[in-house]
């Protein structure tokens, strides 16, 4: 094509016809001086999955499979053609790969890992399309773990990630993605469901280095949209001739200056997307100017960045949030995931301390690990609050409260089997009780912990390191007792050690002073005002020079002014009451009770040596089609120029334009709801101001931010509670809400700093009795792990995926200061090997060590793992026990143990416990000569998880425990789902059904007595929902059986 | 009492169980679809029926059938338009309780504009049992060749639902 014919192409093919007859001869000119080859451009198949949203979840898994099938036989028949001319195709997410291996056999699944390694199909490394903006960052890591499992089994490279549909993409994502090994992304929006209206207008950029704030960066393409079913959208070679025709116009013009453009996508939103129609597209529209090639996506990123990689510019913003806000429609269940990826981290440190000893340690649990992370990786999937033509609003949220539930379950288990396990390695060397109290962050510590007790009052505390009495009180939290005790300087990813003794030990000054008329708290760091409906209307901050916090210029907002919608009210105290509770040398709370606007509870505590305020609040109603807000207002004599830091998925940015010196888009993005994960610092410019910890809600406004206006002067940030902000999202049925928040102030904002507090917040101790005098741990205090950088904080430590004695142990660390760090990690042993992985967990290189440190080197606000494997250490044990095991045989638990060679044993005490906690004597067995036990206890109900521990007495009398083990409740129990618990009016459930059946349905007290019976309805194979009204049941707990001739489900709720 | 206390929570339970049309490409590929939700309760001894349409479709059905084009929101003839709508969907919408055609009246319907839709009420005879629903639906059927009907049944808290994409018609379902 000559000069000539290439500028009246350009006249007569401009799609948009925008450009003015001079930019046209400009364009003619610099295209005639320069003399360039064949343009190249690719196209790819995808199915872009709509999960849930045309069919249900069991249909799309299915689909998957008949769509990877088909695809392997486009692939196969089109083999013989050019490579330009054979098919490919683009899965969206390894939950293709999940289905297809549940439901295929080895020998299938390594012929399509054979497909996928040649990248005659790629799949990118997300679950599926996911709403990443308000994903916690370990939560979009996690989502990923499959990918890292079939990576180091099938060697597939897996160079892309995606985040489609949605019109928005955060930050950090590029750090989070780059950190597990993505090299390549694309993005194509929608268009619709949006409250951003200037989409159709140019991108900043179209293809370009998404860059992280630790300069991680990921090749990026994302076109100006056409249309959703073109160009830029999300379906862009939907129609091939039309892309094709887009594109060429596209390619080497200024606005795209480049030889080679891609449009990717075609499935849109179709159920299934089986057959090709790239391939003669391709062939029809390749000639000597142009080659088309049907393309792996993969194959583009690859030539593109080799051509024009280097000089490629980045960039480095947010956009908001959109179809995020939807997760918040289901408040109290997204909440409920954000507290058990917290509670992870501390299962997952206990767990990694236990597995250095115990190499089987919770090996039962490998498969409900990662059922876990592929459902909380999914949990957001981006149909979240849609109503697709195919699935029901009920089916939707009961698919997001199972995610939520395998998730939970995991983590729960581990939890609890680590803390069991982690007490019974520390050595009780004392015949009074005695407690052990964990830090699973990496610094050391001082706060509070509250320890279940029972026993005689009045005693006093002891800590067993330094031999001194530590302050402490009792407290009544749900009507149970416990010590509340001020644990002070607990090691790093640690414990110490704490003993009880009778008497009234030394006497220690309250923590501080109520004044019930003025509604006062006072402490050594503060002095609060609150009101009858929870407010702090006044927020002294005593320790910088008594600077007033709460904003109390406007008297209709303050702090912790729970709303619904945008209503504000004042401080009036008629609509509630309060009282003061749990006054001690430790802490002092208030508990306020009002049904100003919500039925809420709120409890205001302050604390001894523990510079913050926690906030408890406590919704006990549904607010139907509301949305609920808490709103905290600063003072703006005192924070004159905000400045608002928060955490977004991967990246702690500034909420502030980029224009302004932030990192919100300018253009093309979503203000009103960012956000909100650990914490949200607000700041006067930097210096004064106050850390908001945030451990359960998901997204807050600041200011009078709208969707189209990002309000970068207000000193406020209204949490959202939940709600169905975007006007679509789940009907919401539960009907008790809790959020816990804490406030902290500083001298200046530091990222570390504000993150330390929260995560102190949001991780508080844990305490256990110990009761094992062949603990193999000290007695007096222990430190797993420290890190030299205060500003690297460790973000997670856990037995790798392939477990502790094969792989060793994972760290991974995060470098909130703006600044690259050069340290060390130092280990209670001496390394053997260290490697860089991805945060994946697949080995990068290796990472240099000696001794027992490991030298780590970070960039600035860089997230990294590293595999550790610590010197063997079971040798050095005094087991009497080898080889304890449990499993289900029929209805029976079936225990198997070895005893050690040379051990002196007279018997085994066989303990059971239904809690992890308290355990009790069910059978005893006498040593008799052999070397290998068995025990089947039949008195189980199968439904139930069960944790055995054995004590061996030994001939001297000397007693010593075993590891403990956890028998996992039937599979089959999963089969129901029973919600919202608790419940008002209506209980419902979803069962599963393994074939048409009349059940039984019946609620009894706690009692046993029935107290609702309905006539046994007809179950059809698969997913049955059912509802009863509760409305008349009076408050308490009760057990709903559902049981046929062959199952019986049994699940206990709770009325309020 | 009683009755109205579950006419509410239907009610409520519906408008949060609105098909959100607009959400998605409803300008370049409206999704044709309608929702009949049928409940019945041993205690209320009645069975209630609620249709939602989108406003457009049922506009242009009534156009075709009547020949006349009526405003749903502000009609020239809201009596007309009234027995028009229930003759509409008695037309296309037959049920069978335990066997027996069973005789629904329309109550109203009630225009929703923000979501575009109407939800139209029926209420059944005395019905002391419900074993079998047999149910015929064929509503935009004469429209639109990619019509979906979405149907629930709620028997005494036991929900069980299906679809029917035209030119499929009859889906029945056991209690």
């Amino acid at each position: 094509m000559n000069c000539f014919s290439l500028f009246f192409k350009n006249i007569t093919h401009n799609y948009s016809l925008k450009r003015s007859a001079a930019a046209l001869i400009l364009i003619a000119s610099f295209i005639c001086n320069k003399s360039f080859a064949q343009s190249r451009l690719y196209l790819a198949n995808d199915d872009h999955t709509d999960f849930m949203w045309t069919a249900s979840d069991t249909a799309y898994e299915t689909a998957f499979i008949t769509m990877i099938d088909a695809w392997m036989a486009n692939n196969n028949a089109t083999s013989g053609n050019a490579p330009d001319f054979q098919t490919k195709f683009s899965c969206d997410g390894t939950y293709w790969a999940w289905a297809y291996q549940k439901h295929k056999t080895a020998a299938e699944f390594q012929n399509f890992m054979n497909q996928v390694k040649s990248e005659k199909i790629v799949i990118p490394m997300n679950p599926l399309i996911i709403t990443y903006g308000c994903v916690p960052a370990e939560a979009t890591i996690r989502g990923m773990y499959y990918a890292g499992e079939l990576q180091r089994k099938y060697g597939i490279p897996f160079e892309t990630a995606i985040d489609m549909e949605n019109q928005v993409m955060p930050l950090g994502l590029a750090s989070i993605w780059a950190g597990c090994g993505a090299k390549y992304s694309w993005h194509g929006i929608c268009n619709c469901a949006t409250k951003i209206t200037d989409l159709t207008n140019d991108r900043e950029k179209e293809i370009y280095w998404y860059k992280g704030l630790d300069d991680q960066k990921i090749l990026m393409k994302w076109y100006n949209l056409t249309s959703d079913q073109s160009v830029g959208g999300y379906a862009e070679a939907r129609n091939p001739a039309n892309a094709i025709n887009i594109l060429s116009n596209k390619v080497n013009t200024p606005d795209y200056n480049y030889n080679i453009a891609a449009a990717f996508g075609v499935g849109w939103d179709d159920f299934e997307t089986l057959s090709d129609s790239l391939v003669p597209a391709a062939q029809a529209a390749s000639n000597s100017s142009q080659r088309v090639i049907v393309s792996n996506e993969v194959d583009f990123f690859r030539d593109f960045e080799t051509n024009y990689g280097a000089t490629l510019p980045s960039l480095t913003q947010t956009y908001g949030n959109e179809w995020e806000l939807d997760c918040a429609s289901l408040a109290q269940v997204s909440a409920n995931v954000k507290r058990s990826l917290e509670k992870l981290r501390a299962a997952e440190a206990m767990a990694t301390i236990v597995a250095r000893t115990d190499p089987s340690f919770a090996n039962t649990l490998d498969s409900l690990r990662k059922v876990a992370w592929m459902s909380v990786g999914i949990y957001w999937e981006h149909d979240f609050g849609g109503y697709g033509p195919g699935v029901t609003n009920d089916e939707r949220s009961t698919w997001e409260r199972r995610m939520q539930q395998n998730f939970s379950d995991y983590v729960d288990q581990l939890y609890t089997l680590a803390k069991a396990n982690l007490a019974n390695q520390v050595k009780l060397n004392s015949v009074n009780q005695r407690f052990m109290v964990f830090n699973s962050l990496s610094w050391v510590r001082t706060d509070y912990t509250d320890y279940p007790y029972n026993g005689a009052l009045p005693v006093h505390i002891i800590d067993v390191t330094t031999n001194t009495e530590t302050p402490s009180q009792i407290v009544t939290i749900n009507g149970a007792q416990y010590l509340r005790i001020l644990a002070q300087n607990v090691p790093s990813v640690g414990y110490k050690v704490f003993e009880i003794r009778n008497g009234a030990g030394a006497s220690f000054p309250n923590s501080g002073t109520v004044n019930t008329t003025t509604q006062t708290i006072d402490n050594d760091y503060f002095s609060i005002v609150f009101t009858n409906r929870g407010v702090i209307t006044s927020l002294i901050d005593k320790t910088n020079g008594n600077k007033q916090l709460a904003n109390t210029n406007n008297n209709t907002e303050y702090i912790n002014n729970i709303s619904r919608n945008n209503t504000y009210s004042g401080s009036e105290n008629t609509f509630g009451s309060f009282t003061v509770t749990n006054s001690g040398p430790v802490s002092i709370s208030v508990d306020i009770s009002s049904n100003a606007f919500i039925d809420h509870k709120t409890e205001i505590t302050v604390f001894k040596s523990i510079p913050r305020i926690e906030i408890n609040n406590t919704e006990t109603e549904n607010f139907g089609g509301d949305s609920l807000c808490t709103t905290f207002s600063f003072n703006t004599s005192t924070i004159t120029s905000p400045t608002i830091w928060h955490e977004e998925n991967g990246a702690i940015i500034n909420a502030k334009r980029v224009s302004h010196g932030g990192h919100y888009a300018d253009q093309q993005a979503r203000y009103d709801w960012l956000t909100l994960n650990h914490f949200a610092a607000i700041s006067s410019n930097g210096n004064y101001g106050a850390t908001l910890s945030n451990e359960d809600c998901y997204f807050m406004q600041t200011g009078n931010s709208t969707p189209q206006t990002l309000d970068e002067n207000t000193a406020r940030v209204k949490v959202l509670v939940g709600g169905r902000v975007n006007g679509h999202g789940m009907t919401d049925e539960d009907v008790l809400f809790n959020q816990s928040y804490a406030i902290s102030s500083f001298h200046s904002y530091s990222a570390p700093a504000s993150m330390k507090s929260a995560l102190e917040h949001q991780n508080g101790f844990i305490s256990t009795q110990i009761n094992n005098t062949s603990g193999i741990l000290p007695e007096d205090n222990f430190s797993f792990m420290s890190i030299d950088d205060p500003n690297t904080l460790l973000w997670a430590l856990k037995p790798s995926e392939e477990g502790m004695d094969l792989q060793g142990a994972i760290v991974r660390v995060w470098n909130l200061a703006n600044a690259s760090s050069a340290t060390n990690f130092n280990f209670n042993d001496d390394v053997v090997s260290a490697k860089n992985v991805t945060h994946i967990e697949t080995d990068i290189s290796d990472a240099s060590f000696a001794g027992n440190t490991v030298n780590a080197a970070l960039s600035k606000n860089q997230m990294k793992s590293y595999r550790v494997q610590l010197v063997p250490q079971s040798g050095e044990l005094l087991l009497y026990v080898l080889d304890f095991n449990g499993e289900k045989q029929n209805l029976s638990n079936f225990l198997s143990w070895k005893e050690n060679l040379g051990a002196d044993i007279f018997y085994f005490i066989i303990e059971r416990s239904e809690d992890g906690n308290s355990f009790s004597t069910i059978d005893t067995v006498k040593e008799n000569g052999n070397i290998a036990y068995k025990y089947s206890d039949n008195n189980i109900n199968e439904l139930q998880p069960y944790f055995y521990r054995l004590k061996i007495i030994t001939k001297s009398g000397h007693a010593a425990y075993s590891n403990i083990i956890l028998i996992k409740a039937e599979n089959n129990s999963k089969n129901i789902l029973v919600y919202p618990n608790p419940v008002k009016n209506q209980l419902k459930f979803q069962l599963i059904a393994e074939k048409q059946s009349r059940y039984n349905v019946v609620i009894a007290d706690v009692s046993g007595k029935v107290v609702i019976k309905v006539s046994p309805p007809l179950f059809e194979r698969g997913n049955n929902y059912f509802t009863i009204d509760t409305y008349k049941l009076s408050a308490g707990t009760y057990t709903l059986m559902v049981s046929n001739d062959q199952n019986k489900y049994v699940r206990k709720f709770v009325k309020h | 009492m009683a009755i109205f206390h579950s006419f509410i929570i239907f009610l409520f339970s519906f408008i949060l169980h609105t098909p959100e049309k607009e959400f998605k490409n409803y300008g370049a590929h409206p999704t044709y679809i309608s929702v009949t939700q049928i409940d019945y309760d041993s205690k209320d001894k009645f069975a209630t029926i609620l249709c939602k349409a989108f406003t457009d479709d049922l506009v242009l059905a009534l156009q075709k059938k009547y020949f006349r084009k009526e405003n749903i929101s502000n009609p020239v003839d809201a009596k007309k338009l009234s027995s028009e709508i229930e003759q509409y969907i008695a037309l296309h919408l037959q049920i069978k309780i335990n066997g027996e055609r069973a005789n629904f009246s329309m109550i109203n319907y009630k225009e929703d504009k923000e979501n575009n839709s109407v939800a139209i009420y029926f209420k059944s005879g005395i019905i002391n049992n419900i074993n079998k629903i047999e149910i015929s639906n064929t509503i935009f059927y004469e429209l639109y060749p990619s019509q979906i009907e979405i149907i629930y049944v709620t028997i005494n808290g036991n929900r069980k639902s299906n679809k029917l994409r035209n030119p499929e018609s009859e889906v029945s379902f056991e209690f």
